[in-house]
């Protein structure tokens, strides 16, 4: 848990949170983050729906951040969906996840839930109509709005820009704007504008989406560099410009 | 660096041969024949790791890589599994690089009698040691061998030969007589060594080639029907493959191998023979289920890609496809050679490096940091060098400048403020 990072969005329930980032600028860290905030908390639970990554992959990662989920998996506190083997046809597909969200957060007995989609690109990767991808990301947030859940969305933000007609590509820009139009705080991962350097790894933002209604929110600019200690771990606010502030 | 703190690893847990574990993540390690991509990588390729090599347009670097990693799968004993389109597999297999200590270790053998007999007809003591030196360097023999040069000819030797001679001429350090003898040997020529020397001017035994035919699987895409759906016809087999007790991460059997997965010239033209629009999900698809495939069994993928064809190259990476398969690779190297550039290269830096080596994604499994102690800028700055034998990556940085000005040639140059010729008047 990198406090830096929890200071920016105010804590409250019921947030939808977009993370965008790319391959230069990994943004699991940020997945990281929320999930070891949740474990943390004890009258939050967790749905961690992973499309790309195994359970072991946050296992390992959450034990060196000082949290271990082999206790709570399969309980109440953590409920792991793997969702690597989705597919429009076969036996894990979207309509069954969804059925799976709505069955947990209607017999939850905590007070708030945390759901994670550990990336959503995946799914128009592997060619998922894009009315099916956008109609479960719609439920789920219109769920977590009924609960009083917290929905945190992970997304690839990097699409070249080739203009041959790549299907996939086209429907990957219009989620992507129609996510960033949609969700109450964006934050970003990109790499360094100017390079690299020994001391930072890349550049966090977080920007008010269109939705937000939080007045004492303030969009930051922090540089960081992450380890998996969050003890060692560098946020350093980028300096504004005067007549900005 | 060695400290005294050790890693809780759980002893129970069999290690497959030629495997270290990485200090830094707990990673299993394997390497890939290249040891400054191997300390690159923080030690060695991660176990269950899908590495892709992006080819340079205009050379073939790129598929000495796979060669590397193929080559150092079969000294170590490892198995390996090589799949292509473009060439025949066999052509792979059969010009391998050749080892320099390895397996073939009868040829070693055979070589040192052959000095020993040399050696026997030689009376002159002093000059032997040098000549061999010599001999060495033009016999294209290991580097590591010239060190014999230091060794007096009473002093113990540390590389193999003649052991059984030397023993009886022990006089200084006859305190260390019982002792038992260093021996290189053991150390590095062992089959299951974790990374050996390898000579580009050289090509593997055949013979030894032969002796590792149970090792070896060699798929040939072009062989199959086209009209088949290649890529879950190819996941099948290797999952087939791994199914072994061999691969599985269960403590069943007592010997665990990694199987080497080196899949050459991915996504060319040759692997979309039979569709006419280029499927792109597919290729995500199969990389995608091959990676958890790979992250559950002991093995490891390394595949090249011609990225230039999807308009993925030097200035411009705009191309989505390739995009794609980066986020679901763990690592990703472009190699890009001088070769073509538009603007040549001054000959100063043509002549140490051939290209540079760009880093675009390191392995970071199951951690958030990838277990390189280079620094960030040190990475990102990297070219590689191709010498006669051998290949490696080292820092980018230019060489001195070397103009040769007036000054340099000995011209007069007035250093002083008098126009007096007095070099040190003010």
């Amino acid at each position: 848990m990198y406090i830096p990072i929890d200071s920016v969005i105010p804590n409250q329930n019921g947030k939808s949170i977009l993370i965008t980032d790319t391959v230069f600028a990994d943004a699991s860290f940020l997945i990281n983050h929320y999930l070891s905030k949740s474990i943390k908390n004890k009258e939050e639970n967790i749905l961690l729906m992973s499309f790309t990554n195994n359970f072991i992959q946050y296992e390992s990662i959450q034990k060196k951040m000082g949290n271990n989920l082999k206790i709570y998996k399969d309980t109440e506190k953590l409920n792991f969906i793997d969702a690597n083997l989705i597919s429009p046809s076969g036996d894990v597909n979207l309509k069954i996840l969804f059925q799976k969200i709505e069955e947990l957060l209607k017999e939850s007995s905590f007070e708030s839930t945390t759901i994670i989609l550990d990336d959503i690109t995946h799914l128009l990767y592997i060619e998922y109509p894009l009315n099916e991808i956008l109609d479960f990301e719609y439920k789920c947030r219109k769920i977590c709005n009924m609960y009083n859940c917290d929905i945190i969305v992970r997304i690839h933000k990097d699409i070249g820009d080739d203009n041959d007609i790549d299907p996939i590509s086209i429907n990957h820009s219009q989620l992507l704007n129609y996510l960033m139009n949609s969700y109450e705080y964006i934050i970003e991962t990109n790499e360094l504008e100017s390079g690299y350097t020994d001391d930072i790894q890349g550049q966090l933002s977080f920007a008010r989406g269109v939705t937000c209604t939080q007045f004492d929110f303030n969009p930051r600019l922090y540089h960081y560099k992450i380890n998996e200690n969050p003890a060692y771990s560098k946020f350093y606010a980028k300096g504004l410009i005067e007549g900005t502030v | 660096m060695n400290s005294s703190f050790r890693k809780k690893i759980n002893s129970n847990q069999v290690q497959p041969i030629a495997t270290k574990i990485s200090s830094y993540t707990s990673q299993l390690l394997v390497s890939s024949g290249i040891p400054s991509y191997d300390d690159l990588l923080g030690g060695g390729v991660p176990v269950g790791s899908l590495t892709m090599i992006k080819k340079d347009r205009y050379t073939t670097y790129a598929d000495l890589f796979g060669k590397y990693f193929i080559s150092q799968g079969l000294v170590s004993n490892q198995d390996v599994l090589v799949i292509s389109a473009d060439n025949n597999p066999e052509n792979i297999i059969n010009n391998l690089m050749g080892v320099i200590e390895g397996k073939s270790a009868s040829i070693i053998e055979k070589e040192s009698d052959e000095e020993l007999n040399d050696n026997n007809d030689n009376d002159d003591k002093e000059v032997q040691p040098k000549k061999k030196g010599v001999r060495f360097a033009e016999d294209d023999k290991p580097v590591v061998k010239k060190k014999r040069v230091m060794f007096s000819e009473d002093t113990v030797e540390p590389t193999s030969k003649r052991p059984i001679q030397k023993k009886s001429e022990l006089k200084i350090a006859w305190r260390y007589e019982k002792l038992p003898k260093f021996n290189d040997n053991n150390k590095n020529y062992a089959p299951n060594s974790f990374c050996s020397y390898f000579d580009l001017t050289k090509t593997l035994d055949p013979e030894f080639i032969k002796s590792k035919q149970e090792n070896i699987t060699l798929i040939n895409i072009r062989d199959w029907d086209q009209n088949d759906d290649i890529y879950t016809k190819l996941y099948n087999i290797i999952e087939d493959k791994l199914k072994s007790d061999k691969y599985t991460k269960d403590n069943n059997t007592k010997t665990k191998s990694v199987l080497r997965i080196l899949i050459d010239s991915f996504d060319s033209p040759f692997w979309n023979l039979s569709n006419t629009n280029n499927n792109y999900s597919q290729k995500y698809i199969f990389l995608h289920k091959l990676k958890i495939l790979l992250r559950n069994t002991y093995s490891i993928c390394m595949f090249t890609i011609p990225s230039y064809i999807y308009n993925d190259s030097r200035d411009n990476y705009i191309s989505s496809h390739i995009r794609r398969l980066e986020h679901t690779c763990d690592c990703v190297i472009r190699i890009d050679s001088f070769e073509g550039m538009e603007n040549p290269l001054s000959k100063d830096i043509t002549q140490d490096f051939q290209g540079f080596f760009h880093v675009i994604k390191l392995p970071c499994i199951n951690s958030l940091v990838s277990g390189i102690k280079m620094s960030e800028t040190t990475l990102h700055n990297l070219a590689f060098k191709c010498r006669r034998k051998k290949f490696c990556i080292e820092t980018f940085n230019l060489p001195p400048e070397m103009e040769e000005t007036d000054q340099r040639e000995g011209g007069t140059y007035i250093k002083s403020c008098s126009t007096v010729k007095s070099k040190l008047d003010f």
